[in-house]
């Protein structure tokens, strides 16, 4: 009797462990975040797509690489105007923060309804823990540095130092002033060509939403990596802005936005699920500013499977695995409207071996 | 008649030029590159200004004590055989996109 009943706590305890465990791994799947199905600039879902009359190429093909790759380790800077660093899906991401302003850690959002920097961020690296969405880079590690609204050049220099002092690989930038400064630029080109070790640190700007030439924009820097938006048809975005820099395009959205996360709470700018900015929510997040991170999640896979790519080759395999879309005709494989196309994750990451 | 257009027109281009120098706000100091540091402590003394911080490699910001002359200081320094450049260290706004 004794027996049966010890064996019969064995299999409980049995069970029980096995669906710790199923849970577990279930928990570290992409697809079992509760708005994955919503991240259609990620990858195909048959009903999304059918429902919102989206071309069934609009998404960047992540396939299953995003339980492959998480980014794991990258350090990735965000300069931007804000982060709840709070948020469930986010806070454990964030290793270093400041403020420009105040000369401290304090990055929260000035305005109560802020929600940029947090939106941007959690196309990075939102956590995949069973909550919210799927980061792209989802074990990449985050340095956020708050913006001022009005920056002197000397203070957007110093911000690309902190950068820099914190160990950022990448630094996304889902920003521009139309207008940049010698020694803006010259910051940017120097930690282009040197940071990392002389790697070069891959620096990634959103071109801008105004259907304009970039100009004299930070975006049309040739050394950093501009980023315009495409569409659910699968075409360039109308608002995204262009020129001879232009390096590629990603998801931005236009009829329907890019899943995100928004400020928790009460704070921030969603109307549906206060935590999260959905597609379909009336203030949805649409432009490059979405584009440009999906773009420095896609950079953080590739220097986790190879660290010691170059800034130089990482555009190069960005460039040479777009999608030429939009039935352009691309000379030398470029359009001032499209860059070298769109964004292709599953060829980006079948292109290039891990370091022997 | 054609006077008064002439007038109008004149009106309308100082008008102009006053908000151009308006959008183009800074802070009282200067951003100056220079090919090397050299002769960096020789132009502190010419022009009274004061070293603030290096932001990156040889390029400097410098302190202007009367903000007049700040820009005539920048054209000066801009005109120095060793200076790659020197301008106002200018206030943009940053456009979330």
């Amino acid at each position: 009797m004794l027996g049966q009943f010890l064996i019969l706590i064995g299999i409980f305890v049995f069970v029980g462990c096995s669906n710790d465990a199923t849970n577990e791994t279930d928990s570290s799947l992409v697809s079992n975040e509760p708005y994955y199905y919503q991240q259609w600039y990620l990858e195909y879902d048959s009903n999304f797509y059918t429902l919102n009359s989206i071309d069934s190429n609009a998404h960047i093909h992540s396939e299953n690489l995003l339980n492959t790759y998480t980014g794991d380790g990258v350090k990735i800077a965000v300069i931007d105007e804000g982060l709840d660093v709070t948020h469930e899906d986010l806070s454990v991401a964030i290793i270093n923060t400041y403020d420009i302003a105040t000369n401290t850690t304090d990055v929260k959002h000035t305005s109560s309804s802020g929600y940029h920097g947090t939106a941007v961020t959690g196309i990075i690296a939102a956590r995949t823990n069973g909550i919210g969405i799927a980061g792209i880079a989802s074990k990449s590690q985050i340095i956020f540095l708050k913006t001022k609204a009005n920056m002197s050049d000397s203070e957007t220099i110093e911000l690309f130092n902190k950068a820099e002092e914190f160990g950022a690989e990448i630094i996304n930038c889902s920003w521009g002033t139309y207008d940049v400064s010698p020694a803006v630029k010259d910051k940017i080109v120097e930690l282009s060509n040197n940071g990392r070790d002389g790697k070069g640190t891959i620096i990634v700007f959103a071109s801008g939403n105004d259907d304009r030439d970039m100009a004299n924009d930070e975006s049309a820097i040739p050394e950093v990596i501009s980023v315009g938006s495409s569409d659910k048809d699968n075409q360039r975005a109308w608002y995204s802005n262009y020129g001879e820099n232009l390096d590629i395009l990603a998801p931005g959205g236009y009829e329907i936005g890019i899943t995100t996360l928004d400020d928790m709470g009460l704070n921030g700018t969603a109307s549906t699920d206060e935590d999260y900015l959905l597609y379909d929510d009336s203030n949805s997040f649409i432009g490059t500013s979405a584009s440009a991170p999906i773009v420095t999640g896609v950079i953080a896979l590739m220097l986790e499977k190879n660290p010691k790519l170059t800034r130089l080759e990482v555009e190069n395999i960005l460039h040479n695995t777009s999608d030429k879309i939009g039935g352009e005709v691309y000379e030398n494989a470029k359009d001032n409207y499209y860059g070298y196309g769109k964004i292709n994750l599953s060829n980006v990451m079948y292109s290039f071996n891990s370091p022997l | 008649m054609r006077n008064l257009i002439q007038f109008i027109v004149i009106l309308f281009l100082l008008t102009t030029n006053i908000i151009a120098s308006e959008n183009q706000k800074y802070t009282n100091n200067i951003i100056i590159k220079l090919s090397n540091e050299k002769n960096l402590n020789s132009y502190l003394s010419e022009f009274d200004i004061e070293f603030d911080k290096k932001l990156g490699s040889n390029i400097y910001l410098l302190k202007v004590k009367n903000r007049e002359l700040l820009l005539d200081i920048a054209d000066k320094l801009n005109q120095k055989q060793d200076v790659f450049y020197a301008h106002p260290d200018y206030i943009k706004q940053m456009i979330p996109r």
